[in-house]
């Protein structure tokens, strides 16, 4: 009878483990996290110290997959596996932790992890993520930490951070909304085929390097005074630096073929 | 003995450089004699200030170039005729006095100059060992906002020495995150003329998958003008991943290189 139990158990987890619907860990001793996948992931604060990761199923603008089915019946009492690695989440994850460092690597495809990740981080963690080599977009909301993320296609829109943000895109656009201006480290956005769009608190104190090697440029900060729409052209095909107000960190704003628009926060 | 060959031996006389029988002599004219006995108590507060004055060394250069500097001076004046005061043995002293003053503050202001450009040195390579120490240490650092301040460092050092051009190659080719790669190589631009660093870009050009650092590559190796950049563009040209721009802006690399 007991080992009947045990056997019962067992599958009873084993099939919890395989339909799990969230992963979630503690971030205790933790202070960056760092995610690669291939997808299109969501970031916001939690209140827990925990990480949890789950499906992005609140995302607008994700592009369906129609085009795998995954028939449960079929894979019953299989396990999938993976070419890049092991998961040992249970969620298609490898998880791995050094230090105070925990990397988390999405072993699953775009289209398998379709419409993408939904992840909660506590607030101050440091968070790295690297949306692959396809068309994940990556948004980030409310971090008063360290960002670095990187996309290939997919945009990035950042919104409510206060950095030092390191954000880099090949192709999408790269969107930043600060809410204040850490002054701990440089802050460097780029992109080489798209606009950069960062508004920032009228009062930052920074030293900033703006260049658009085939785009415009335009501002709304006191940089020079040639008017267009509202804001102001203030330059193309070269390197602008100012600093504004007192001067301070470095930002630093690069598109090849984008423009770039540099707003004040009201 | 006469007031004048007094004058003449007083130096030594203060120094004790003289014979014993020389000594009482002109000690026994001083006793009498009120004007060598101030010319011997001017010489003497005149020792003593010179004393007050810390020793310094001319360089070898310096000691040299006064040498030379004497010698011409002395062959012009036999050529014009100037008369030698070393007939008047007052004169004679007091110009040698004179000319020891001179150059005892010249060699002293000279010495201040020396030193205060010797501890700006000592300063500047002090701030550059630590910026070193900091900027090899931060270009190690999980996040990569600290390592591209790291490579900001780079902006400090006049003659890198390879240890730190090593430090920034490796960023440019392995490191993970694109600002800080781009960041390198914008950081190696400042000194394109280094045969490493020419060689490390040629290498990276065709290993490196972002568009914009591809540009800025190709940008550097063009204005440092180095034909063995034609063959990884061509390369690149090639390859089906590598985008519109990048293949106008090699078009345009290709025929200012040819």
């Amino acid at each position: 009878m007991r080992k009947i139990t045990i056997i019962v158990l067992a599958f009873f987890c084993i099939s919890i483990c395989t339909s799990q619907e969230n992963y979630k860990q503690s971030l205790d001793g933790v202070k960056r996290v760092k995610i690669y996948t291939q997808t299109n992931v969501k970031i916001t604060v939690g209140s827990s110290n925990d990480i949890i990761i789950g499906d992005y199923k609140d995302c607008k603008d994700c592009r369906k997959n129609d085009r795998i089915i995954n028939d449960k019946n079929k894979s019953k009492k299989l396990r999938p596996i993976y070419a890049n690695g092991n998961d040992n989440t249970g969620y298609g994850l490898q998880v791995k932790r050094e230090g105070d460092l925990l990397e988390i690597l999405d072993l699953k495809s775009a289209y398998q992890r379709n419409p993408g990740l939904r992840i909660i981080l506590p607030q101050g963690i440091s968070i790295s993520l690297n949306c692959g080599q396809l068309d994940g977009h990556a948004v980030i909301e409310g971090f008063s930490s360290e960002i670095d993320v990187e996309t290939h296609v997919g945009r990035i829109d950042l919104i409510d951070v206060s950095g030092p943000i390191t954000a880099n895109s090949l192709a999408g656009e790269v969107n930043i909304i600060f809410n204040a201006v850490n002054q701990k480290g440089p802050t460097t956005i780029r992109t080489s085929g798209s606009n950069i769009d960062v508004t920032l608190p009228k009062n930052t104190n920074a030293n900033i390097e703006l260049r658009s090697d085939q785009g415009a440029v335009f501002t709304d900060f006191n940089f020079k005074p040639i008017k267009k729409d509202g804001l102001r052209a203030i330059g193309a095909n070269r390197r602008i630096k100012s600093s504004i107000n007192k001067g301070g960190v470095s930002i630093k704003i690069s598109s090849h073929l984008g423009n770039i628009y540099l707003r004040k926060k009201e | 003995m006469k007031c004048i060959h007094i004058e003449d031996k007083i130096v030594d006389y203060i120094e004790v450089n003289l014979s014993e029988q020389e000594i009482e002599l002109i000690t026994n004219h001083i006793r009498t004699c009120e004007s060598c006995k101030n010319t011997l108590e001017q010489t003497k507060e005149m020792l003593n200030k010179f004393n007050l004055i810390p020793d310094f060394e001319l360089s070898e250069d310096l000691n040299k170039n006064l040498d030379e500097m004497l010698e011409s001076e002395e062959k012009l004046a036999l050529r014009n005729g100037i008369v030698s005061l070393g007939n008047n043995k007052v004169w004679g002293n007091v110009f040698k006095i004179a000319a020891s003053i001179f150059f005892l503050m010249f060699g002293y202001v000279a010495r201040g100059y020396i030193e205060r450009d010797a501890q700006q040195n000592i300063a500047v390579n002090e701030n550059q060992q630590r910026n070193k120490k900091l900027m090899l240490g931060m270009m190690e650092n999980n996040s990569p906002s600290e390592r591209i301040k790291g490579v900001g460092y780079f902006e400090d050092f006049r003659n890198p020495d390879i240890k730190i051009i090593e430090a920034l190659v490796d960023r440019m080719k392995n490191d993970s995150n694109s600002n800080v790669r781009f960041a390198a190589v914008e950081a190696l631009s400042t000194f394109s003329e280094s045969e490493l660093i020419k060689s490390s870009l040629i290498d990276v050009l065709n290993l490196e998958p972002n568009p914009s650092i591809q540009i800025e590559i190709i940008k550097i190796l063009v204005s440092s003008k180095d034909k063995r950049a034609l063959a990884p563009m061509k390369i690149l040209l090639g390859k089906a991943n590598t985008t519109k721009y990048v293949k106008d802006r090699i078009n345009i690399a290709v025929s200012a290189l040819l």
